[in-house]
């Protein structure tokens, strides 16, 4: 069997290895988890709101004091490790949204504006973007959090419930209600609304 | 219309449910059921899916197009750092995978894309500019990406990943009928952004994304592509890939010439890989590197007079190909050993990096009592100068006898870090306080302590490598040493100690230092032999084929050999050169020689007859050939386990499909029966750590020694390189060797390049 047929290693092999000393492992922990904590983050914080130093925060604590993760428990360790930096990650953006952070996006957003471009080569794509983000603006932050933990992070509802503290079925009412309040707000894309609707749905 | 008046809240949290596969399955079945049943149900379902799509597509797109700016990778790597620093002690199995997994995803997710240097990564190159200058054209390529940067990015890992855009041709330019070589090395520097940009026409990055491939097409790909450029050297341009030795049939070429090389500085790179339970880069690993980086465990007897012994066995080979039946011979020179008492005295200038970035990991302590050990295995007729720099540098104690101890060890404690990195100005001061204490009796030397040359001053590569060869002519020596850092090779320590005709030596803990100025003291700093070369020569009456394991870069024209101009290598007191050949088709019957090597060396500058070159020889008969591997010498069956691993770990395409197993367990076999040496150290230490090092990566082994690395490339790149080696010697070429090699190569080229197996 060739090595891309392979198995990558789980989070507690890493985090095992980590344990001993090994900060190459903790670096793929960080890359392995920053994407969906990135999203999180966002989801709780806003683009602009300090979600990158919230997930840098999340994973300094990591750093400096690894979880104890049961050894050896396969998917649920895996998860567990997740879960742990999500419920991590909360506590840091529920604190910096009213600390040091709030001062320091304040400074950002009066800096000269760069972090708002980008992308605009492609006016058709921002548009949608822009209607996409607009959307999820309009969400509740609970909505928006357990619909970012959802579809960018790819976490179960139960994985969601365990993060967020909410019970399962909440998470799947808000997920409902979040999807049904973006798809009014997106009605413009929607099938059959759509100019030249692409048929991309099965 | 409004479809979703007739939806209730229930039913759309049901469908959501079963939409994002998290419905159990009476839901399921009721909501297929309704789906059916009823349209306003099935047009929410397609408004719902539409927005998962959208947002699906956002959260992508939010990930690759824009560029953020990232989470300060580099403050959480400290942070890990420091928390592993406190467990130190058996880093461990992180599995190669998770990092080329990890390289990809942030290569794939642009997040850490902002081209510094990253200690896990390597240099990172920034997507956006790798992604914008795909159309840049490749002429671009071939003429701005210096031997240097290659060689770089190779040291980096960078050979494993791109992908190959299509069918290109390959380059029939035949580079190698240049006259000769110019110079050595060249001005470039790495500079990443730039890299990149020159990368991304190569093909290896695709959407943005670098794609995995074989490392041996990404490299056949890079040379394909890019021809030598003005100046390179065809030494330069090969260390790009020199392929590996193919099997030479002993009818059509019954001699192997090359020069010795003593230099291990692969094989500690690759442990410093092992020990993290990563498979070092395929490129990185040197056979002829690890084969002489046990020769402390070999216990081979030194020569009771002269300045070599010469050894030769023959085995049958306890690896290869089975049904061929392989034999292995050894072919070993023991320089001779120097006692303490009657070494050359030596006039020692240590030029000290203090700048900052030597206080984290330790660095400036390791370097401390690095030269605290160094200063107790001197004797009193040496003398020692320390001289520190940062942004500047100082004299920090003039050259001073050994046995003042107090004041040296009171100047090494005294060593504090902080400022740039100024390494000109501590060279430059270095070597002129080496030059004002000039003894003409003593070995001159000077050694520098560094963690990696980041910024090397306002002069260019080439000025520093072209002063330290002009000090080197004057008598002065160079050694580097290369303090905590991990794997990371630094190509300019490397040129700098070999153009100061001196050792690159990389240590990352107490343990190798002491093994660096401890155990290997005096044959550090004492060269016995200049420009040693080494010469096999088969029956080939009775000898098929043949096959010289590694020493690749090593490789010299036959006619080199007693062309007493040529540069080889230099061999230290004490230090063997083992070379391996494996052999095929191998009749023991009949008289006279079936083998024959021979040595040549001149003596070391300075000694009586300094330009006297001498010729050693020592033959191997048919009868001397010994039944069984289990009866030949612990040293003989330590090498080819050690050789084993290093051909497995590079890939080589003869030893497809060997086992990480059979490694292991010879390697514990022969451990027991080493002879401990004369400094007491044991000498089963190294193979069983070894041995220990190989199993945690054992599977991943086996997995790269499966697939194999695509024979055909690594043919074709040793051929292209005997070829320049051939064409360049001086004297008349060999006519019939060159249209082989040619035909070689032509063969090897028309079979289609560039396609994944």
């Amino acid at each position: 069997m060739p090595v891309d047929a392979m198995e990558e290693p789980s989070d507690s092999d890493l985090l095992l290895a980590f344990g001993r000393g090994d900060v190459a492992a903790f670096t793929a922990l960080a890359a392995r988890h920053q994407a969906p904590l990135l999203a999180h983050a966002r989801s709780l914080v806003g683009r602009r709101g300090g979600a990158e130093d919230a997930v840098q925060e999340a994973l300094l604590r990591l750093a400096k004091s690894p979880p104890r993760i049961p050894v050896g428990g396969g998917e649920a360790a895996g998860s567990a490790l997740s879960g742990w930096l999500h419920q991590v990650l909360r506590r840091v953006c529920l604190d910096t949204q009213r600390g040091e952070a709030r001062r320091r996006r304040r400074e950002r957003e009066t800096a000269p504006i760069e972090a708002i471009q980008g992308g605009q080569e492609n006016v058709e794509t921002n548009d949608t973007r822009a209607a996409v983000e607009r959307g999820l603006e309009r969400l509740s932050a609970d909505q928006r959090e357990v619909i970012a933990l959802r579809l960018f992070g790819e976490k179960s509802y139960s994985e969601i419930a365990a993060i967020t503290g909410k019970k399962k079925g909440t998470v799947g009412w808000l997920i409902s209600a979040g999807l049904t309040r973006l798809a009014d707000e997106l009605n413009h894309l929607m099938p059959g609304q759509e100019a030249g609707a692409r048929g991309t749905l099965r | 219309m409004k479809p979703n008046e007739e939806v209730t809240a229930q039913e759309r949290a049901d469908l959501v449910a079963w939409m994002l596969g998290e419905a159990a399955v009476d839901v399921r079945a009721r909501v297929d059921a309704a789906l059916l049943e009823r349209p306003a149900l099935k047009a929410e379902r397609l408004r719902l899916e539409r927005v998962v799509e959208l947002l699906r597509e956002h959260a992508r797109s939010a990930s690759g197009a824009e560029q953020v700016d990232g989470v300060g990778m580099n403050a959480l790597i400290d942070a890990a750092r420091a928390s592993a620093a406190k467990r130190r002690g058996w880093r461990r199995i992180v599995r190669p995978l998770a990092l080329a997994a990890a390289a990809l995803f942030l290569a794939g997710l642009g997040l850490f894309s902002t081209g510094r240097l990253d200690p896990w990564l390597g240099e990172t190159a920034p997507q956006s500019e790798m992604a914008a200058s795909l159309d840049a054209p490749a002429d671009a390529a071939k003429s701005a990406l210096t031997a240097e940067q290659i060689k770089q990015l190779w040291a980096l890992g960078y050979g494993g990943y791109g992908v190959v855009p299509g069918a290109s041709e390959p380059s029939n330019s035949s580079s190698v009928d240049r006259g000769a070589p110019t110079h050595k090395g060249d001005g470039g520097t790495l500079d990443s952004p730039e890299l990149a940009a020159r990368l991304a026409p190569l093909g290896y990055v695709e959407d943005g994304a670098a794609v995995p491939m074989s490392k041996g097409l990404a490299l056949a790909r890079i040379q394909d592509m890019l021809a030598p450029f003005n100046g390179e050297s065809s030494f330069d341009y090969f260390l790009r890939a020199f392929g590996s030795r193919p099997f030479e049939s002993a009818r059509r070429k019954p001699i192997a010439t090359f020069a010795a090389s003593v230099d291990t500085a692969s094989y500690s790179h690759a442990r410093a890989y092992l020990e993290r339970g990563e498979l070092p880069p395929a490129d990185l690993v040197r056979t002829e590197a690890f084969i002489n980086a046990f020769r402390g465990s070999y216990g081979d007897s030194g020569p009771q007079n002269g300045t070599f012994a010469l050894h030769l066995e023959l085995a049958p080979s306890p690896f290869g190909d089975v049904q061929r039946a392989p034999w292995l011979l050894r072919a070993t020179a023991v320089a001779r050993d120097v006692p303490r008492g009657e070494r050359t005295p030596l006039a020692l200038t240590f030029a000290v990096d203090v700048s900052g970035s030597m206080a984290p990991l330790n660095r400036l302590e390791l370097v401390k009592s690095a030269l605290e050990l160094l200063v107790e295995e001197l004797d009193s007729f040496d003398r020692v100068a320390l001289v520190a720099y940062s942004s500047v540098a100082r004299i920090i104690l003039p050259m001073t006898h050994a046995s003042d101890r107090g004041p040296l060890l009171e100047a090494i404690r005294g060593l504090a870090s902080g400022g740039g990195t100024n390494l000109e100005g501590g060279l430059a001061l270095a070597y002129q306080h080496a030059a004002d204490h000039f003894d003409p009796a003593a070995g001159n030397r000077v050694v520098l302590l560094s963690d990696g040359v980041g910024n090397i001053g306002a002069v260019t590569r080439e000025a520093l490598l072209a002063g330290v060869g002009a000090q080197r002519a004057k008598g002065i020596y160079l050694n580097t040493i290369g303090v905590g850092m991990g794997d990371h090779n630094d190509a300019l320590l490397d040129d700098l100690a070999r153009t100061g005709d001196g050792i690159a030596t990389y240590v990352d803990d107490e343990r190798e230092a002491r093994r660096a100025f401890v155990e290997n003291f005096v044959g550090s700093f004492e060269t016995v032999a200049r420009d040693v070369k080494l010469q096999v020569e088969f029956d080939p009456a009775r000898v098929g084929r043949w096959r010289l394991l590694g020493y690749e870069s090593r490789a010299l024209a036959d006619r080199s050999f007693r062309d007493d101009s040529v540069d080889a290598g230099e061999v230290n007191a004490g230090h063997s050169v083992v070379a391996l050949f494996e052999l095929h088709d191998v009749s023991l019957q009949g008289p006279g020689a079936l083998t024959t090597f021979r040595v040549r060396h001149k003596p070391p500058f300075g000694a009586p007859g300094a330009d006297a070159p001498s010729e050693q020889a020592a033959v191997i008969r048919g009868s001397d050939a010994l039944s069984a591997v289990a009866s030949a010498s612990p040293a003989f069956r330590l090498s080819a386990a050690v050789a084993q691993a290093a051909e497995m770990l590079r890939a080589s395409p003869h030893r497809e499909g060997a086992h990480t197993e059979a490694v292991v367990r010879e390697l514990r076999a022969v451990a027991p029966l080493l002879r401990r040496g004369d400094l007491g150290e044991d000498p089963a230490a190294e193979p069983l750590a070894l041995a220990e090092r190989l199993e945690r990566v054992g599977l991943y082994l086996d997995a790269r020694a499966r697939r194999g690395d695509d024979r055909r490339q690594h043919d074709l790149r040793f051929a292209h390189w005997e070829l320049a080696v051939e064409l360049e010697a001086r004297g008349e070429p060999d006519p019939n060797r060159i249209r082989e090699l040619r035909a070689r190569i032509a063969e090897l080229e028309a079979q289609q390049i560039g396609a994944p197996r």
